[in-house]
């Protein structure tokens, strides 16, 4: 799941090949200057579709888009 | 293809509410067949897809088609701020764009829309505009849906911002009448409202002669989205003439740096070569 979440941030972010260099404890927000508010608002658009998920407003806060591992775990809380 | 195959005029159009800027793209050295109107995306994603439509319009001019590119009122280059935009504003402006663009051609407009364009398309179609073609790049089916990413936007800032703010109280202030800012653009109540009142209707597909449903992809294997699937389907069943494609790229309408996706020009000036030859 890591490596799919990883993907799509990857693509959405055009993040090329420091896509690879991403893992659980990377930082995102704050550490990746792509990810401004429209980035934000893609990656969640991109997650819902690729995953079938919905995510709701309130779920929306920056603990959730910490980590590559933060974001990872919230997509499976959503799967699950 | 080399050298210069079509010219490119700056010209403003009066609008009902003030002057509209615009491009015309014109083929060289033959009289235009028909008029392409293209349709604009919403706020920040006109921005970003500036230069796929540039390339769109260069590349239909070629075909021998003359194409209109204007900034909504309130947006781009045109008069008016982006919280006097309305609705109803837009849709008069594009149907004064439409009648001046059919007039001394043999063939109604037609029309390439983007993302909630197509949405405007659809209204300026159930308004009884003739359309011969219609072109949708990633079209947004759903108004309402539309706004809330529209609006998560702010909700996405005020993140980063540190300050955490809610979608329900957003809303209410836009119930409320106050105008809100997102992204850098304050929305009037009256415009988020009337976008979240739109779909994309079988019905309004029903009547150009012929349309294109276009959707981006990441990978070759990607279906059309759910949306696009049922909105196809339901059309062909209603009598349209439609055809869908999907083309590997990147979403050149939200992408951080500018994008293209050359496919989907060429599909594009593919679809709009049939009725020109």
């Amino acid at each position: 799941m890591l490596n799919e979440v990883r993907a799509v941030l990857g693509d959405t972010l055009q993040l090329a090949r420091r896509t690879e260099q991403l893992h659980a404890d990377s930082a995102l927000l704050g550490a990746l200057p792509e990810l401004d508010s429209m980035a934000v608002v893609t990656l969640i658009t991109a997650l819902e579709e690729r995953f079938g998920i919905t995510v709701a407003d309130d779920e929306i806060s920056a603990d959730t888009f910490a980590t590559l591992g933060s974001l990872t775990s919230f997509v499976e809380s959503k799967l699950a | 293809m080399s050298g210069r195959v079509a010219q490119t005029q700056p010209r403003f159009f009066d609008g009902v509410a003030g002057r509209l800027f615009g491009i015309e793209f014109a083929p060289i050295g033959a009289a235009a067949r028909a008029t392409i109107l293209i349709v604009p995306p919403f706020a920040e994603e006109l921005n970003k897809s500036r230069r796929m439509l540039a390339l769109a319009a260069r590349a239909l001019a070629a075909l021998g088609y003359r194409v209109l590119t204007v900034d909504l009122y309130g947006t781009g280059d045109s008069e008016g701020d982006f919280a006097d935009a309305r609705w109803e504003i837009w849709i008069e402006d594009l149907r004064r764009l439409a009648a001046t663009g059919a007039s001394g051609t043999a063939s109604p407009v037609s029309i390439l829309a983007l993302r909630a364009g197509s949405l405007l398309a659809a209204d300026l179609i159930a308004d009884g505009a003739g359309v011969e073609r219609l072109a949708l790049w990633q079209p947004v089916s759903s108004g309402a849906q539309f706004l809330t990413q529209f609006l998560r936007l702010k909700i996405a800032a005020d993140m980063l911002g540190g300050n955490e703010s809610g979608m329900a109280a957003l809303r209410e202030q836009l119930a409320a009448g106050k105008p809100q800012e997102v992204a850098g653009y304050m929305l009037a109540p009256e415009l988020a409202r009337a976008l979240e009142g739109r779909t994309l209707s079988s019905e309004a597909l029903r009547v150009p002669r012929r349309v294109a449903w276009f959707e981006i992809v990441a990978r070759q294997e990607q279906a059309l989205s759910v949306p696009g699937q049922r909105m196809t389907e339901k059309s062909r069943q209603d009598g349209a003439s439609i055809a869908s494609e999907t083309l590997v790229g990147l979403p050149f309408w939200s992408t951080p740096e500018i994008s293209t996706v050359p496919g989907l020009v060429a599909s594009t000036a593919r679809f709009f070569a049939e009725a020109a030859s």
